[in-house]
C-alpha cells in the first residue's frame, strides 16, 4: 500500500494545482504592473464555461481552449476599460465583477443546456493526457518558467515592473502607462480564463454553476504568498494543491481533523508570509488608479 | 460660442445640465441594469415587465415581504459602514464578510452557553460579536501598520480563513448533533433580539443600525475627530506633520468598522436567522463594499442604497419563483448596476480632465 | 457644496423612481394572480422548493421529481411555481413566502427539508405541506402528508445490483452529507451486496458538500484506488464529478432515481430509476376529491425499476435483471439492518 500511495497523491496534487497556476500567474502579471486582479475568480468562471461550451460546439479540445483565451481577452478589456481607462476603483470592480459573471456564466449555461443536452454530459477527455494531466500541467509549468524570465529577465519585463512600482515614473520614463496596463490586464484575464478550461478541459469535463467555488480567490492566496514572483508563486499553488489532495485523503481515511480546517491553511499561510516578508517586494503601487496628470 | 445658433447652445448646456444632475449616473446606471436584464429576460422567455413586476411585488408588497425587505437592509448598513469608516482613514476593509461572519459565531457562543437574564445575555452576545468582528482585523491592521502590508491582501485572506473557521465550527464542535447540514442548535427564544411591530413587525436591530449611521455622519462631518480623519485618510504624510497621530486614527477607524461588521453578523444570527448554519449568510459583508462606495461622502446615504440592495435580494426569491427564469439573474441584478454606475461616475470624473488638457 | 448632496439627492429621486414603478408594474400581475377567469374555477396553485439550480437537469432526485412535478402541470392542469437553489437555512423563509403569497400546496422535495416542513407546517393551518422523500414523523399540525420511497430496498436493489456487477468485489458509495435517507439507504446498499456476494465490500464517503465538482471526482478516484469498481453516488450537481472520476478510473456508475445514461455514455451501468409521476397523480386526485389527509405514503420495490443497460455487461445482463425483479417480489429476503455510517 506504501509504494501505491505516494503517485495517486502526487498525480491529484498536480490536477489541484494546475487551475491554480494559471490563475496565480494572471494576477502576478496584472500585480506586477500595478492592478490588483480580485476579478480573476469570475474571469476563471467565465472561462470555464467558455471553454467547455467551445469544446460542446465545435467538438474539438482546442477550439474550447481558444475560445476561453477569446472570452478571457473580452473580459479583460472591460475589466481594463474599467479600472484602467476611466479609471474607476480597481477593488470594488473586481468584486462586483464576480458576482456579476456568476450570474451570467449560470445564465447562459442554463440557456445553452436548453439548446444542447449535450452542455450537461461528460466531454471527452482532452488529447495528450497521461496519467489522468492534461497537457494543462505542462503549459502551466512553461509559462511559470517563460513568466519568471520575461518579468525579471527582459527589457519589457524590467518596464512593467517599473509601472507597478510607481507609475508617474514609469510615464516620465517615456511609458503609455494607459495603454500598457490596459494590454497586461487584458492578457491576465486571458490567463485567469485559460485557468478555468484548465478546471473544466483539462481536469472534471463539465460545469455547473459557480464550478470553481472561490479557486481564484486561492490563487490570488498563491500569488501573494510567491510574494508575486511566478517561480514562488506556482510551488505555492502546488503546495495548495497538495493540501486539497490531502484533504480527501485525511477525510476519506477517517482522520479526525474537520476538512474546513485544511482549507485554511491557504490563507493562513499567506497572511504568515505577508507578516514576515512585509511590504518587501510587494509593487507598491497596486490599486491605485493612475490618473494622467 | 457666440456664433452658434440659440437651439444648439440650449441644447448643449441641456445636455451639460443634465449630466451635471446629481441623478444622472444612479438613473443611467439602473436603466442600463434594467436594460441588460430585460434582454436577458426576453432571450429567457419572460417579459420583461412581468419580471421586474415580480421584483418589486416580491420584496415591498404585504407585510411579510415588507419587513424581510427592512430587516435585509439591517447588516447590509452596518456592513457597508465596515467598509465606510476605514475608508475615510485610507484603509479599505474587504474582510468584512469574514467578520460578519465570526460575529455571528461569537453571538451563538454566547446565547447557547451563557443563561441569566435575557437583556443581560443578549447585550453580552452582542458585545461579543462586535468583540470577534475587531479582533478578525486586528491582524490585516498590524501588518498595515507595522509592516506596511496591504491590507487589500490581508482582508481578502483575513475573510476566507474566517469563512473555512465557522464553516469547521458549525459541522464540527458547534453542529447540532440531530441536524444533518452543519449547523448550530437554535438560539433560545428568550435571548432573540426583541421584535416590535410599526406597521412592520422588526427586531430592535433597526434601532441599531439606524443610530449607528446616523453616528457616522455626526462624527464624520461634524467632528475634529472627522475632519482629522479626513486627512489621515487624504493626505497621511502631512496629518502626520501636521501633528495627528495617524495610526492611532487608522486604528480607530478599523476597529470601529470591523466591530461594525460583527454587530451585523451578531444582529442578524440572534434577530432573523436564529441559528448559524452552512449558507446561512447571503454576501452581506461583499455587498457592503459597493454600498459604502455608493455613498460616497454622506454617510446618511447608507441607509436608502442598503435599502434598495435589500429590494434586490429579498424580491429576487420571489421574481425567480413566480417566472421561472434561473436563480443565477439575481446575481446579475446584484452585480451590474454597481458595475455600471462606478464606471458611469468614473466617465463622468474624469471628463473635464480630459477637456482641459 | 452641491456636490456633497450629490448622492443622497440622487438616491432620494431614485427611490422614488422605484415607488413609481412598483405602483405601476406590479398592477397587471396583480390582476391576473388575484382575479381569475371567472368562468374557470381557481387553479390550484403549488409551489415545489429546490435546494439546487436547474431541477429539470440537476441530480437524480431533483431530476425524478421534476418529471413527476411536472404532471400536476400537464396532466391537471394546476399553476406550479419552483423554486430553486434556496439554501438550506433559507428553506423555511421562502415555504411560508409560499403559503404567505396564498399557495395552496408547497412540496418540499428533498428530506434535508425536513427540518424546514416541521418549523413552517403549524404556522400556516390552511395550507398543504408536502414532503416528497424520506421521513419517519410528521409535522405537528393536520395540514401535512408526505410521499416516502423505501430507500432501505432502494438500496438493496442496488446492491444487489452493484455486488453482480462488481469484478473486484469492492463497490463505491457516495454521498454529499450523511443525510438519514441516504444512511438508510446506503446501509441497503450493505445488506444488498451482502445477499448476492457475501464478501463484497461496501466504501462509503461523505464528501462534505453536494456541489463541488472537482472534490467529487477526487474522492471517486480516491475510491477506485482502494479498489472499487462500481460506484453509486447520492449528491447534488457534483454528480458530475463523480461520473468524471469513475470514468477516468474505467468504473461503472449506478445512476441514481433518474435515467443518466446521457450524462456519461461511458460510465453510467445503468440507473435504478424511481417512478414518481404515480405518487404525484395520488396526491392530485386526493387534494381534488378532498380526501387528502394527513399521514405517510409509502413508495415500494414497484415503484423501482431498472433503466436500460444499452450494452453494458452483455453477458450478465439478463441474470441480474432477474435477480432484481426477485427483490421485487420479495423472493430474495434481505434482512434490515442499519449501519452506522458517520
Amino acid at each position: 500500500m506504501s509504494e501505491g500511495w505516494l503517485a495517486p497523491f502526487l498525480l491529484a496534487t498536480l490536477r489541484a494545482a494546475t487551475p491554480l497556476i494559471f490563475c496565480a500567474l494572471s494576477v502576478v502579471l496584472a500585480e506586477r504592473a500595478g492592478v490588483i486582479h480580485i476579478g480573476v475568480e469570475g474571469v476563471m468562471l467565465a472561462g470555464a464555461l467558455a471553454g467547455l461550451l467551445g469544446v460542446v460546439f465545435w467538438g474539438d479540445a482546442y477550439v474550447g481552449i481558444l475560445f476561453s483565451l477569446l472570452v478571457g481577452l473580452i473580459l479583460g478589456l472591460l475589466l481594463a476599460l474599467i479600472t484602467v481607462y476611466l479609471p474607476s476603483d480597481q477593488v470594488v470592480t473586481g468584486i462586483v465583477f464576480n458576482i456579476f459573471s456568476l450570474g451570467v456564466t449560470s445564465f447562459i449555461f442554463r440557456l445553452a443546456a436548453e439548446k444542447n443536452a449535450a452542455v450537461q454530459a461528460l466531454i471527452p477527455v482532452m488529447p495528450g493526457s497521461v496519467f489522468g494531466l492534461s497537457p494543462f500541467m505542462v503549459l502551466a509549468l512553461v509559462l511559470t518558467v517563460f513568466m519568471w524570465w520575461f518579468m525579471f529577465r527582459t527589457g519589457p519585463g524590467l518596464k512593467i515592473r517599473s509601472m507597478g512600482e510607481d507609475a508617474h515614473a514609469a510615464h516620465a520614463a517615456g511609458i503609455n502607462v494607459v495603454i500598457t496596463r490596459m494590454l497586461i490586464l487584458t492578457a491576465a484575464a486571458a490567463l485567469s480564463a485559460l485557468g478555468g478550461a484548465a478546471l473544466t478541459i483539462g481536469w472534471v469535463r463539465s460545469f455547473t454553476d459557480n464550478i470553481t467555488l472561490g479557486r481564484g480567490f486561492i490563487a490570488l492566496a498563491a500569488a501573494y504568498c510567491g510574494r508575486w514572483n511566478p517561480l514562488l508563486a506556482t510551488a505555492a499553488c502546488i503546495l495548495f494543491g497538495a493540501g486539497e489532495a490531502l484533504a480527501f485523503r485525511a477525510q476519506a481515511a477517517g482522520e479526525g481533523l474537520n476538512p474546513h480546517y485544511f482549507l485554511m491553511i491557504p490563507y493562513l499561510l499567506t497572511l504568515l508570509v505577508v507578516a514576515v516578508a512585509g511590504k518587501g517586494r510587494a509593487p507598491a503601487d497596486v490599486g491605485r488608479p493612475y490618473v494622467r496628470r | 460660442m457666440q456664433a452658434k445658433s440659440g437651439t444648439a447652445m440650449m441644447l448643449n448646456s441641456y445636455g451639460k445640465r443634465f449630466w451635471d444632475l446629481p441623478v444622472a449616473v444612479p438613473v443611467l446606471s439602473l436603466l442600463l441594469s434594467f436594460l441588460v436584464v430585460a434582454v436577458m429576460a426576453v432571450i429567457f422567455g419572460v417579459s420583461p415587465g412581468t419580471l421586474l413586476g415580480a421584483l418589486f411585488e416580491g420584496a415591498l408588497k404585504g407585510r411579510f415581504a415588507m419587513a424581510s425587505t427592512v430587516k435585509e437592509t439591517i447588516p447590509l448598513a452596518l456592513a457597508s459602514l465596515a467598509v465606510y469608516l476605514p475608508y475615510r482613514a485610507g484603509f479599505f476593509n474587504i474582510g468584512g464578510q469574514g467578520q460578519l461572519q465570526v460575529g455571528a459565531i461569537s453571538a451563538m457562543v454566547v446565547v447557547l452557553n451563557v443563561s441569566g437574564p435575557p437583556l443581560m445575555v443578549v447585550t453580552l452576545a452582542v458585545l461579543a460579536a462586535m468583540m470577534a468582528g475587531l479582533l478578525a482585523v486586528v491582524v490585516p491592521l498590524l501588518l498595515k501598520i507595522k509592516r506596511g502590508a496591504s491590507e487589500v491582501t490581508t482582508t481578502i485572506m483575513m475573510n476566507f480563513a474566517c469563512i473555512q473557521l465557522v464553516n469547521a465550527l458549525i459541522t464540527g464542535a458547534m453542529k447540532d448533533a440531530s441536524a444533518f447540514f452543519g449547523t448550530t442548535l437554535p438560539a433560545p427564544e428568550q435571548y432573540r433580539l426583541p421584535e416590535f411591530t410599526l406597521g412592520v413587525t422588526v427586531h430592535i436591530g433597526i434601532f441599531i443600525a439606524l443610530l449607528l449611521v446616523a453616528g457616522t455622519y455626526w462624527l464624520t462631518s461634524r467632528t475634529t475627530f472627522g475632519v482629522r480623519l479626513k486627512a489621515v485618510g487624504s493626505k497621511p504624510s502631512v496629518a502626520e506633520a501636521s501633528g495627528i497621530a495617524v495610526k492611532k486614527m487608522i486604528a480607530l477607524a478599523v476597529l470601529g468598522g470591523a466591530a461594525c461588521a460583527g454587530l451585523a453578523g451578531g444582529i442578524q444570527a440572534l434577530g432573523v436567522v436564529y441559528r448559524v448554519a452552512e449558507g446561512w449568510s447571503k454576501g452581506w459583508g461583499f455587498t457592503g463594499i459597493p454600498i459604502a462606495f455608493l455613498a460616497g461622502k454622506n454617510s446618511l446615504a447608507i441607509i436608502p442604497i442598503a435599502f434598495m440592495f435589500a429590494i434586490l435580494e429579498t424580491g429576487a426569491r420571489y421574481m425567480q419563483f413566480m417566472t421561472g427564469v434561473p436563480a443565477a439573474l439575481i446575481f446579475v441584478f446584484q452585480g451590474l448596476p454597481v458595475l455600471v454606475f462606478v464606471s458611469l461616475n468614473a466617465w463622468r470624473s474624469s471628463k473635464p480632465n480630459k477637456i482641459e488638457r | 457644496m452641491r456636490k456633497r448632496h450629490f448622492s443622497f439627492i440622487a438616491l432620494l429621486l431614485v427611490l422614488g423612481l422605484f415607488t413609481v414603478m412598483v405602483l405601476g408594474c406590479p398592477a397587471p400581475a396583480d390582476d391576473a394572480v388575484a382575479e381569475p377567469d371567472p368562468v374557470e374555477p381557481d387553479p390550484v396553485r403549488v409551489g415545489a422548493i429546490y435546494s439546487i439550480p436547474d431541477p429539470a437537469r440537476g441530480g437524480g432526485w431533483d431530476r425524478a421529481q421534476y418529471a413527476g412535478l411536472k404532471t400536476l402541470e400537464t396532466e391537471f392542469g394546476w399553476e406550479l411555481s419552483i423554486a430553486e437553489a434556496v439554501e438550506f437555512p433559507k428553506l423555511a423563509e421562502t415555504a411560508a413566502e409560499f403559503a404567505e403569497r396564498g399557495f395552496d400546496i408547497v412540496i418540499f422535495t428533498s428530506s434535508a427539508h425536513v427540518d424546514a416542513w416541521k418549523e413552517v407546517a403549524p404556522q400556516y393551518p390552511d395550507t398543504w405541506f408536502l414532503l416528497m422523500s424520506v421521513t419517519e414523523t410528521l409535522p405537528e399540525s393536520d395540514n401535512v402528508a408526505a410521499w416516502v420511497p423505501d430507500m432501505y430496498v432502494y438500496g438493496t436493489m442496488v446492491g444487489a445490483l452493484a455486488a453482480m456487477a462488481s469484478e473486484t468485489g469492492t463497490i463505491g458509495a457516495i454521498g454529499g452529507m450523511p443525510i438519514p435517507a441516504l444512511k438508510l439507504m446506503y446501509s441497503g446498499i450493505i445488506e444488498g451486496a451482502k445477499a448476492i456476494n457475501p464478501d463484497s465490500e461496501v466504501l462509503v464517503d461523505w464528501v462534505g458538500d453536494w456541489v463541488d465538482v472537482p472534490k467529487h471526482s477526487e474522492v471517486t478516484r480516491l475510491q477506485i484506488e482502494r479498489g472499487a469498481d462500481v460506484i453509486f453516488a447520492v449528491t447534488g450537481p457534483g454528480t458530475k464529478g463523480v461520473l468524471d472520476g469513475a470514468e477516468a478510473g474505467n468504473a461503472l456508475v449506478i445512476g441514481y432515481a433518474a435515467d443518466w445514461y446521457d450524462d456519461a455514455p461511458g460510465a453510467i451501468l445503468t440507473s435504478v430509476l424511481v417512478d414518481t409521476p404515480p405518487m404525484y397523480r395520488e396526491l392530485a386526485e386526493a387534494f381534488n376529491a378532498g380526501t387528502l389527509t394527513k399521514g405517510i405514503n409509502q413508495l415500494t420495490a414497484v415503484n423501482f425499476t431498472l433503466a436500460d443497460f444499452r450494452g453494458k455487461l452483455p453477458d450478465a445482463e439478463a441474470q441480474i435483471k432477474e435477480t432484481i425483479a426477485k427483490i421485487q417480489r420479495g423472493e430474495i429476503q434481505i434482512p434490515r439492518v442499519m449501519h452506522e455510517l458517520e
